[in-house]
Parts: structure tokens; C-alpha cells; sequence
């Protein structure tokens, strides 16, 4: 039944529905193998994959799985497994995609925690972090700014973003406090940006 | 070494908990429950691992997760580590997923978790002033942060490549 792709390309955009257990995780090994730096790089490639190469879903079901898994909390790559394994055939399958989408990473690391890092304290492996260590930060606030854009869309966001940062910096409130309070300002005054069916008023 | 385990299961149950937004804003909750409270991690070594799990392939919370946990507690706190760091999806996903596949979209709850929009923004930025504190020491880390941003934004250069460069110019500027 799986196998009957021809039949699936008639469906128009429709998710084909039922990859198997193996097939599922075998997808999400080769993502999480696949893509470096970080969960919003591996969203091309689980795209690829499971929307143009496989059919497995439409565009439409990917954004809405990924709407999900972005807001609640946790890696959102490994949200994602789970959630679109899950739909896809159960939970079984989703427990499977999970474990294929972080089994590279775990061997990964294990073999540079194991073998590499003890050449961490040589002089010049020290004199090359000094050197990557503002190239991170650099990274981070790059992601920040690009995420910015998005995730700010009006003077509401903007002064709540400054207030937030300035709790944190200033009094050091605990993450999860801002997190909370973050979750609060959405329930109390819902965003105005996207009501009834108008359009986006940027 | 049980109660060692039991701490780090814990620790980065946390962290996945209120893990909201991704990798980067996961940061400063791990900064803090590694390096601040439990002083299992130095500093300088936290930020190395992180450049390590941006550098290695998957999501870079479980990258970390799994090279803390196994600097401090050998395989077990790896296994352990991570596997805190993805109970609370776990817990949450499947649940909500459900829901949310069987009675469609909750507006409501949507429009709250859109909300959490500038506190995550906020916390990437407090990633980057907590591992700024480590990294940036000298004019010479600040002209590579400098020049970094500038070939990100000019040239939307990849991450890796960024990193060796970064590493390249380390040994330039500090090695000899």
C-alpha cells in the first residue's frame, strides 16, 4: 500500500500518509547527521525531505507541524521529530524519529569528548578557541538580530523585549521567570497583529 | 556519583523545560544551572563546548547536553543529560500534538505563545552578553567579533566556516 507512490502524486499536495517505523527514523538519522548548526538549520533539509522528496506531507501540514513544536519548549529539531513522526504513524514512529534525529549528535560528541578534547589545554588549541570564542558570540547576536525581525513586529514587542532584558541584566531574574512572564503578556493582551483574517500590518 | 546523575537529569530537565526559542536561548538557563550553580564547568570550558556544538552536526541544546554530561559524569551523565533534556518534549509534545491535531488550532493558546516572542528574543541577547563576558578580553577579540558580524551580514558566510576562520585567526593573534 505504502509503495503505491504513482497513486499518491494524483492527491495533489495532499501528505502521502503512512511512511514506515524504519523509514521515519532512518530520515530523521540522516538530518541529524547531516545539518550543523543547530535546529534552524536542520529545517531545510527536514523539508526536503519530507515535503518534496517524499511526499510525505504537504507545505501546509509542515508549517503548521512546525508552528507547533516552536512554541512549545525544548530543541525544536527534536520537537519536530517527534511531532511529525507522531502524526505520521503513531507513537511508536514518533519515539523513533526522536531517537534517529539525536543518535548522530550523542555519537558525535562522544567521540570529541572522548578523543579530542584532552588536546584542548596544547598551546595552540587554546591560542584557536581565544579565536572562535567572539566568533560565537558574534553568531548569537547575529541570530538575534535576524530573529528580531521577526519576532518583534510592533512597539508593544519592542518595549516588552527592552523591559525583559533590562530585568535580566539589571536585577538578574531567573530565565524561567522571563519565560513565564513572556507566556502572561500573551494571555493578558493577545497580539493585535493578526486579527480576523486581516492582513499582516507591517 | 547517583546523586551526581540525579542532579544532572535534573539540571537539564530544567533546561529543556523552560527551553523556549531554540539553542541560543537556551543558553543563559544552562550557563546558570552549569556553570554559576553547580560549578560543574569552568567558564572558558562551557563556551568551547558550545562552539563545539554549534561546529558538530544536530541541535545544538542536545550537543551541549551530551558533552556536559559526559565532562562531568563520564557516559552515564551523558545518557543522562540528554535524556533530561528531552523528557520535557516528551511530556509536552505528544500531549499537545494530539490536542491540538484532534480539536484543531487554539487561537488563545497560539496568541500566548506568540507572546513569549521578546522574552526569548531577550534571552539570545543575554546569551551573548554572559558569553561575551568569556570571549571578549581584548581588542583583538573584539575586531574578530567585528569582523565576524560583517561577513555575516555581507556574505551570509556559513557558521563552520566563520569557526575555522575564527580558529585561524586565534592562532595568528595568540599562538606565537
Amino acid at each position: 500500500m505504502k509503495t503505491d507512490k504513482d497513486k499518491n502524486e494524483d492527491k495533489k499536495g495532499k501528505g502521502n500518509a503512512h511512511p514506515t517505523v524504519l523509514e521515519l527514523f532512518l530520515v530523521f538519522l540522516k538530518v541529524g547527521a547531516f545539518t550543523i548548526g543547530g535546529g534552524y538549520a536542520m529545517l531545510p533539509l527536514i523539508q526536503e525531505e519530507i515535503v518534496h522528496k517524499r511526499r510525505w506531507m504537504n507545505t501546509e501540514e509542515f508549517l503548521e507541524t512546525l508552528g507547533i513544536t516552536q512554541s512549545l519548549p525544548g530543541p525544536m529539531a527534536i520537537n519536530f521529530a517527534l511531532l511529525a513522526g507522531y502524526k505520521l504513524g503513531g507513537i511508536r514512529a514518533g519515539l523513533f524519529s526522536l531517537f534517529g534525529a539525536i543518535l548522530p549528535s550523542f555519537l558525535i560528541i562522544m567521540i570529541t569528548a572522548i578523543y579530542l578534547w584532552q588536546y584542548r589545554d596544547n598551546a595552540i588549541t587554546q591560542a584557536a578557541f581565544k579565536g572562535i570564542r567572539p566568533v560565537v558570540v558574534a553568531l548569537i547576536i547575529f541570530a538575534a538580530i535576524r530573529l528580531g525581525k521577526e519576532m518583534i513586529g510592533n512597539r508593544r514587542g519592542l518595549i516588552l523585549f527592552l523591559f525583559f532584558l533590562g530585568v535580566l541584566l539589571i536585577l538578574r531574574a531567573h530565565p524561567a521567570v522571563i519565560i513565564a512572564a513572556g507566556a502572561l503578556t500573551g494571555f493578558l493582551k493577545p497580539s493585535l497583529g493578526k486579527k480576523a483574517g486581516g492582513g499582516p500590518h507591517k | 556519583m547517583t546523586t551526581i546523575l540525579f542532579a544532572l537529569f535534573l539540571s537539564f530537565f530544567r533546561i529543556g523545560l523552560f527551553g523556549f526559542g531554540g539553542g541560543y536561548a537556551m543558553l543563559p538557563l544552562m550557563e546558570l544551572e552549569i556553570v554559576q550553580s553547580r560549578g560543574w564547568i569552568n567558564p572558558f570550558e562551557f563556551i568551547d563546548i558550545i562552539a563545539v556544538a554549534e561546529m558538530t552536526p544536530g541541535a545544538i541544546a542536545i550537543n551541549a547536553a551530551t558533552f556536559v554530561g559526559y565532562r562531568v559524569a563520564g557516559l552515564a551523565g551523558a545518557i543522562l543529560s540528554t535524556i533530561g533534556v528531552i523528557t520535557p518534549p516528551l511530556l509536552l509534545v505528544l500531549p499537545v500534538g494530539w490536542l491540538v491535531i484532534r480539536y484543531q488550532k487554539n487561537r488563545r493558546l497560539e496568541q500566548a505563545l506568540q507572546g513569549i516572542h521578546p522574552a526569548v528574543l531577550s534571552l539570545i541577547v543575554l546569551a551573548a552578553f554572559v558569553l561575551g563576558g568569556e570571549a571578549m578580553i581584548d581588542l583583538q577579540s573584539y575586531t574578530v567579533a567585528a569582523v565576524s558580524l560583517i561577513l555575516l551580514f555581507y556574505t551570509r558566510m556559513h557558521p563552520i566556516i566563520l569557526i575555522i576562520l575564527g580558529a585561524a585567526a586565534g592562532i595568528i593573534l595568540y599562538g606565537f
